[in-house]
This record gives C-alpha cells, structure tokens and sequence, in this order.
C-alpha cells in the first residue's frame, strides 16, 4: 500500500511509546486506532494524550478547533479484530518476542497482505519477529524515540526478508509524521543505541581506572566537548539499570565484542538500587521534587 | 602574554595558533601535514626550530616520536627550562617524558577540535612533571580563556578517549553497510544530541588524528575494544584525513 492511500493507523499497545505515537499520528491527521489488550491501560492512555493536546492548545501550539479533531480521530479498542479496517499498523507492545509473534500470527488472519505491520522494537530482531509471519516481507521496524512528540528521529529497519517497497512506504510515513527518518539494517541496537554505547562505556572505564571524577568527567564532556549532557548525568536521567541492561543486550547480541564489554562498577551501582533521578540517587544525589 | 612556538600535525595545532595570537601571545607556529601527508618533514628537530626567546612550546601533534624521540644521548639543554605541553593522544605524559630523560619540565594536555568552542581543557601531569610546569600549563590555557581541568596522566584524556570510541564504532557501522555516514550522523544529533555526527566530527578533528588516539589507546592498553575501524585506517593511508584534505568520510569541494 502507498503512502496515499493511508488513512487510518493502528497502533498496538498504549504504554509510554504506543501512545506518543497515537498522539502525533492524530495530530498528523491522520484516524487512530489505539489498541491494548488492558481496558484500563488503555483509558489511562488516552486521558494522558487528550491531556498532551489540550496542553499543546493552551500554550498556543494549537488552535482549540485543532486539538479537538485531533483528540477525535482517537479511536481506542480491545479487540484486535478492529484492525481490519486499518492502512498501516505500528505494534508497540512490551519487548517480548513470543508476545510480538503471536500477535503478528493473528494479524496474519486479521489485516490482508498489503498492509505494513511496523514494529516499534529497540532491542529484538525485526527479521526474527518477521519470520514466524505468513507475509514476512511486510514487516518493518519503526524504532521511534522517547518522549515521541518531541524526539524527531525514527529509525526504519529493514529486516532481512523486508519488502523494499515496504521499506520506502514506512520511511514516507515517518516524515508524514513529522520525523527524520534514517535507513538501517537490522543489526543488534540499530544505529543509535549501538553507536553511543561507547558514550558510557567508556566515560565507566575512564571512571573505574580513576582518571577523574564522575562529576569531572561530566563537565570534560559538556564543557570541552559541547555536549549536553554528560554520561553520568545521562545515565541518571535514563535510569542506570535500562542503561546497563541496553549495554548486556547489545554486549551479548555483538557475541561478546569487546567494544560493547558492560563495566562491573555499573553493575555494582544497579545492584545497590542507586539507579538514577529515578530512586533519587544515581551518580548524583537528587533532592524530592528537584527537577535535574 | 608570552612567546609560544606551537609545533603539530593537525587541525588543532593550527587552531590554537589562532587562539593564542587573538589573546596576545607571540606565536610561532611550526606544522607539518597541513593539506595531508608531508613527506618532506618525517622528522622534526625541535631544537633548532626553540628559539632563546620562546616562554613555553605547545605540541599538538600525533606523530609525536618525530618531534621528542630523536635527540642525541644528552636532553637538549635549551629544552630544560621551557614547559612543554603535548597533547596526549597517542601517548601519556609520563611516556613523552621518558623519552626526554625523564624531564621534569613535560606535561600533558588533551582537547578536540573546535577548540574554539571549548570552555575546559583537560590538563595531565605526568609522573615526572613539576610543580612550576603544572602552573605555566594552567596559566597559559587560562589566558586563552579556557578552564584547565586537571587530570590524571592517561593516552587520550577523557574527550577524545570517548568521542574517538564513538567516532570507531560508527566507522564500523558504516563498514557494515549499517546505514549511510549522512544517516549515521543524522541519527546520533537528533537521537542522542550530540553537538555533532560522529563521522563529521571526525572529518574536523582529522581522521589521521582519530586513527592515532586509537593506536594509542591499544598501544597503552592492548585491549580490542580500542582496535580501529578498517575503513579508518584505509582513508588515512589514502590521505583522506577530513576537512582539510577535501575529503574524509565526506567530501569537501
């Protein structure tokens, strides 16, 4: 199916991730079918997304009239028979391949061949959730970043058995939904969560051999270096046991290579559940309701 | 303000060249492989390019051994008083220092192009460095209006050490057939907010330089994770060092 001829978009699990994307695809225009297999879940969601919108009506970004078709178009379902009537699928359900699998086998039965099934997975195989499909050649992956309404980038992965014109569809739906897509293959962390490993890693090692100061080695990078954030203040921001349990996922899904080699202080530092603004004490100390 | 003879082999040599003439200081520089590989020049005498005048010598340079490993049985007499900052990224200060006796006069310092963006510049004693060498390394890059930020001695400091690893594991993924360099860049500024793509970056700070913080790093540690990219190492034996031979991982017409 061609980028034309997409009208309704149905999104599959309303946690953090399938909502953000609910949220932007009605806001590009385009009808939503939200999907959970939780009723109160997926309340919950929708109150959170109506409750982005009208947000975003408030402080100007919308004009009142906008907000309300948007939050309109926003259809909520658990009953994935529904999908039938959708043009293009994003699936954003928990990270568990038995759980994703049996979902695109009952897709199988639900959606005719034409439609693209795009998943939103970050650490599993988009060929391996492919395979088990009649139509393997229609699944792609859609990797979007958190939070989704801000974060412009989406990575489309194109599994080993992909369709290429599935491929180019899915990369035309990201800008339509007002992202930056990149092409990649479909290797264990894609571009991004494989690339800035080294951004901890090696900040860890630098740490563990003592050559400064977490707090040292921060201030190098952002003040040295122009970035941001630092890799201590970021770990802290992204939680440290996500962040350790990105680095073993790709450590391991790499056989072993010792560019991805997880640090054992990181562990340590999981195992004392310090782990981050989260627990308020990270690599830093946060004070109740302080926002850094 | 003071008399600084700056020697290197890369774009930060020439940048900090720059740097220290706009905040008053009397420079002469001394480079080598400007545009690309200089046959003409493998070794450089660094004696005879000090003159009596020259306050203090800031070496940026990543071939290190042709400016500090060959001298004669005795340490160059006009060396002993002027303190000299090399950049660590192929070796640590106390290593540089060895191979001048031991001097006490040697200290080592780490940056990344564009320097002029920096705020802080990471600043290592070595072993061997004294107490006077520390404090003419701080002044100097205090009155380049950078904050020197001491360290411990170690091959790449922290920045380069980390956005050289970066910059390799995205050679890889771009030898692997991953993405493009343009994807690859595109995704790590709009996923991560990194102030730069890691491969455009690396085009800035030289890709020879890059390729020798790498060396360095598995020279000093003989661990793999630091072993480069192939394709690192074939666009430096081409001369497709970045931004200022044209052509790196991009091309500049």
């Amino acid at each position: 199916m061609t980028i034309e001829h997409i009208k309704k978009i149905g999104v599959l699990g309303s946690g953090t991730m399938g909502a953000g994307i609910a949220q932007i695809a009605a806001q590009s225009g385009f009808d939503v079918l939200l999907y959970d297999i939780n009723a109160e879940i997926l309340q919950k969601a929708f109150g959170k997304i109506s409750g982005f919108i009208n947000r975003a009506a408030e402080k100007g970004k919308m004009t009142r009239e906008e907000a309300d078709i948007a939050i309109e178009r926003i259809i909520t379902t658990t009953h994935l028979p529904n999908m039938a009537g959708c043009d293009f699928i994003i699936e954003a359900v928990p990270e568990k391949l038995e759980l994703k699998q049996s979902l695109y086998q009952e897709l199988d039965t639900i959606t005719s061949p034409e439609i693209i099934l795009a998943t939103n997975t970050s650490t599993l195989s988009v060929t391996q959730i492919a395979s088990i499909t009649k139509n393997p050649g229609r699944v792609v992956g859609m990797h979007f970043f958190n939070p989704v309404p801000l974060m412009k980038l989406v990575e489309v992965i194109g599994g080993a058995i992909s369709d290429e014109a599935a491929i180019q569809t899915t990369v035309e739906m990201a800008k339509r939904l007002g992202k930056t897509p990149v092409v990649t293959k479909d290797v264990p962390g894609f571009i991004v969560n494989r690339v800035a490993r080294p951004f901890y890693l090696e900040a860890l090692r630098l740490l563990e051999e003592g050559v400064a100061d977490h707090a040292t080695i921060d201030r190098l990078i952002r003040e040295g270096g122009g970035f941001n954030m630092g890799p201590f203040e970021l770990m802290d921001l992204i939680g440290l046991d996500v962040n350790f349990a990105a680095s073993v996922s790709v450590y391991e899904a790499y056989f072993h290579e010792p560019r991805y080699r997880p640090s054992l202080l990181q562990q340590r530092m999981v195992e004392s559940g310090r782990l981050g603004r989260k627990t308020g004490r990270g690599w830093y100390e946060y004070d109740e309701g302080e926002d850094k | 303000m003071s008399n600084v003879l700056v020697i290197g082999d890369g774009p930060l040599a020439y940048e900090i060249t720059e740097t220290s003439k706009l905040n008053g200081h009397g420079v002469t520089p001394y480079f080598t492989n400007e545009r690309g590989p200089d046959f003409s020049h493998p070794y450089i005498n660094v004696e005879q390019i000090v003159s009596r005048s020259t306050d203090l010598i800031l070496e940026a340079a990543k071939n290190k051994i042709n400016y500090w490993y060959t001298h004669g049985s005795e340490y160059p007499k006009i060396l002993t008083d002027i303190p000299i900052l090399t950049l660590l990224y192929t070796e640590s200060a106390t290593h540089i220092s060895n191979w001048l006796r031991n001097a006490p006069n040697v200290i080592g310092w780490a940056a990344l192009p564009p320097f002029e963006k920096a705020k802080a510049v990471e600043i290592m004693p070595g072993l061997q460095t004294n107490q006077a060498t520390l404090e003419a390394a701080q002044q100097f890059f205090t009155s380049l209006g950078k904050e020197p930020v001491i360290i411990k001695d170690c091959v790449g400091g922290v920045l380069p050490r980390v956005v050289a690893s970066l910059i390799n594991n995205a050679a890889y993924a771009l030898m692997e057939g991953v993405a493009s360099a343009a994807d690859i860049d595109v995704a790590m500024k709009l996923g991560t907010n990194y102030p730069y793509g890691p491969l455009e970056w690396a085009d800035k700070i030289g890709l020879d330089q890059v390729l020798g913080i790498l060396e360095g790093l598995c020279e000093a540690y003989g661990e793999d994770r630091y072993r480069p990219a192939p394709n690192l190492r074939q666009l430096v034996y081409a001369g497709h060092w970045g931004e200022r031979t044209g052509r790196g991982f991009y091309e500049y017409p």
